[in-house]
Formats: C-alpha cells, structure tokens, sequence
C-alpha cells in the first residue's frame, strides 16, 4: 500500500483503538502489524527494543486498571494492558516500514499538501540524527563550565531552539539557491495516481477491523 | 536571523524552523519517557516499602502515585506547541510543532507508539486554540490562554481514552487540577522564560 493511504488507515486504526474497548481488536492489530513489520524485513533488534519498551506500561496498566476500577474487572485490565502493544506495533508500521521521503512524497502528490510544509517538514525531519547530537554537545559543554541542564532549564531549551534559528536559515538560503519557490507548481519525475485496488484494501481492512471489534 | 511574523504566508524557512522546533522535543520527550516510565512503576513499591504496606495496598498506592505521576508531567509534553506559536506567529503553527514533536518520539521509538500521534494532534489543537482566540495578535494572552484550552482538550481526550469515569469524581477532578498546573509551570512560565530570553538575544521581534 502507498505511504500516504497507510498515514491515513494506521491514524484511523489508532482513533479506533483509542475509544473502542475490544480484546480481540488489539491482539489483531497486534499481530498483524507485528506480520507486517517482520514481512518488511524490519531488524530484529529493533522490534525487540520494541517489545522491552512497551513491558512497563503493559504491567503498569493492567494492575492499575485491575486495582482502580470499582468491578475490578480482569477483562477491562486486559483490554488496556494489551492495547499497549497495539499501539506500538501500529506506531512501527508507520515509523519503520517506509521512508519519510516516500511519505512526504504521498502527502504532496496524493493528499495534496502544500509544497512549502511537505520540504520543509522533510528538511527539518533530516536533520533528527545532527539534532541528537547537538543536544548532547549543549549538556556536556554545560557540564565542563559546571552547570547541570536539566529539563527544567530554559538555557537547555533556548540554545537548541538557537541552533534551530541558525540551521532553518541556512537550509532555506540553500533551498533558494537550487531554485525552490513557494507556492509555484511543481513538476515531478515520478508520479503515479492511487489505484482502485488500494482504495479497496483500504476499506476491506477497515471494515474488517470494525467487525473484529464487535466480537464480545 | 528573526523569524518573520507580519505575513500570514508561509515561507520554507518558518515551516523548517517549527519543524526543527519539533525535532528537538521529540528527542526530549523521548529522553523523559524512559526515566518517567521507570520512575512511574518504582514509586508505588518504594512508597510501601517506606509506609510498611500490604500488598493490596501497595498496588494501590502505586497505581494512584502513577495517574498523579501523569498528570503532574502533562506539561513537559504540551510544550513543543506553545513554543511554535510563540516563535512563529502564525496559524497551524502550534498544532504543526506539537505534532512534529510526537511524530519523532513516535519514530525514535517511545513506549506510546501510534498513541503518540493521536496525542500530539490532540495537545497541539489545545494549543493552537488558545492562540486562535486572540487571532494570533496578542503572544502573552495567546499563552495564557493556551494553558486554559490545551488543559480542557488534553484532559478531555484522557478521560475517555484511558477510561476515567471508571475512577471517582472526586479523583478524576483532582487530576484535573494538578495537569492544569503542570501545564501552567511548563507550558506556561517555562515558555515565557524561554521567549524573554530569545528576545532580549533579538532572535524572535
């Protein structure tokens, strides 16, 4: 399925999950993004960090709501610890399963996104990688004059958002430079309209979900 | 260097700027959710270790120390969106950052998974609103307000996503309250600290 009809079903998937209380609905989103991750060829270190992440708050909910709801109802406990795991996996396949260029791509040619956030966002998104590191630099060079940055200090906060000030500057200047231009069409190498046939999985697996939730 | 504010245009370097706004509290958020996490599941046992509890109370204990450890943090991640729209004044600039922001926690890979999205959406909107109210004119009544509007809707969204009217009033009322003054001292002075400092530097008009 193309990268923006994906956005659309996972987002859809999510909302679902988040106001529909049904077992059975978590295990099969569970197990089919699990499926679909492992088909894409994910690493498996990855999906195991995946796994050890989710292990707190899947026994920390189930005995919250075990212990705080008045019925102390297990199946409600279990609906919400397993609901954990939905959400991480349904969060894979949208984070891991395809590159934020292709995504970006489909939100400019198939949903129609202006151009202007479609590069700037995937101009901002490349720098994640160069991000991480600065923050680090900015809390060790702290570190050396004796100052510990923690989450409550704005310098921590301002020197990262200065460095944001600097590097927006200099990436649109380069924009500019290879010729971008806001708000002008444009052309595209590669282009391809969304086929009937993905609108329909799209639905199939909606509607299925729908039905797998109203199995009590 | 300044951000533009007088044109409701977009320009590329606005988008960037609120982007990278994003990134970097999505690297944050991700840096606070395993200590928080951590945290979270290790208060209950040390209360009772401390007070000498039974089991069942224990588990209570931690449970309820979890939903205020929640409420009491909801700042730290409402954050990425009044930051944007006070750098940028511009609309959709809140609902962007704060959406950015949970996107990469979502990707870098963070115990919430897809949720993260939903929540971003959800926190970003709150904010945005709050902004919205003032027609993007007056930042310090925007923020103010911000707090008000991101509390309601953020709550809101909680309440019916973790199953709230399965607990008390009495409880659920006082969650209420103390996220309302986690997102006043993060999202509200915080923010404000952050904007006087990068005015007085004449990064931002």
């Amino acid at each position: 399925m193309r990268a923006s009809l994906k956005f659309l079903l996972v987002l859809a998937l999510a909302i679902e999950l988040a106001f529909v209380r049904s077992l059975w609905l978590n295990l099969a989103i569970t197990a089919c993004a699990l499926i679909y991750v492992i088909y894409k060829k994910i690493s498996f270190k990855r999906i195991l960090w995946l796994i050890i992440v989710g292990i707190l708050p899947f026994v920390g909910g189930w005995f919250m709501y075990y212990t705080m709801s008045p019925d102390h109802s297990k199946t409600f406990a279990w609906i919400m610890a397993t609901r954990v795991y939905a959400y991480i996996f349904l969060g894979s396949v949208l984070a891991f399963s395809q590159s934020m260029t292709a995504l970006m791509r489909g939100f400019e040619q198939d949903l129609h996104v202006n151009p202007t956030f479609v590069y700037g966002i995937l101009g901002a998104l490349n720098f994640l990688p160069k991000m991480t590191r600065q923050i680090k630099i900015i809390r060790a060079s702290a570190k050396m004059r004796g100052v510990r940055l923690t989450v409550f200090s704005p310098q921590l906060y301002v020197k990262a958002i200065y460095n944001s000030f600097v590097w927006s500057n200099n990436l649109s200047q380069a924009m500019y430079a290879h010729g971008f231009l806001e708000g002008k069409k444009r052309s595209h190498y590669h282009h391809e309209s969304i086929h009937a046939k993905e609108i329909y999985l799209f639905i199939l697996i909606l509607v299925l979900s729908i039905l797998i939730a109203l199995i009590k | 260097m300044t951000a533009h504010t007088s044109t409701k245009n977009w320009r590329i370097r606005d988008v960037i700027l609120i982007g990278l706004i994003g990134v970097i509290f999505g690297i944050l958020f991700f840096a606070f959710g395993i200590p928080w996490n951590t945290m979270v599941s290790l208060s209950g046992p040390l209360v009772s270790l401390v007070s000498d509890q039974s089991l069942a109370q224990t588990i209570g204990a931690s449970q309820i120390s979890e939903q205020v450890a929640t409420a009491a943090t909801i700042g730290l991640w409402v954050m990425a969106g009044p930051i944007a729209g006070m750098i940028i004044k511009k609309p959709g600039a809140s609902l962007l950052g704060e959406t950015l922001a949970a996107t990469v926690e979502m990707a870098v890979g963070s115990a919430w998974g897809i949720s993260d999205i939903l929540s971003g959406l959800i926190q970003g909107a709150g904010t945005e609103a709050g902004f919205a109210l003032t027609g993007y004119k007056r930042p310090f009544a925007g923020l103010w307000l911000s707090t008000l509007t991101s509390t309601v809707i953020t709550f809101g969204f909680t309440y019916f996503q973790n199953s709230y009217n399965r607990f008390p009033i009495s409880y659920t009322l006082s969650l209420f309250v103390i996220s309302y003054l986690s997102i006043l001292i993060f999202a509200g002075i915080v923010v404000y600290l952050i904007y006087t400092i990068l005015k007085k530097a004449k990064l931002i008009k």
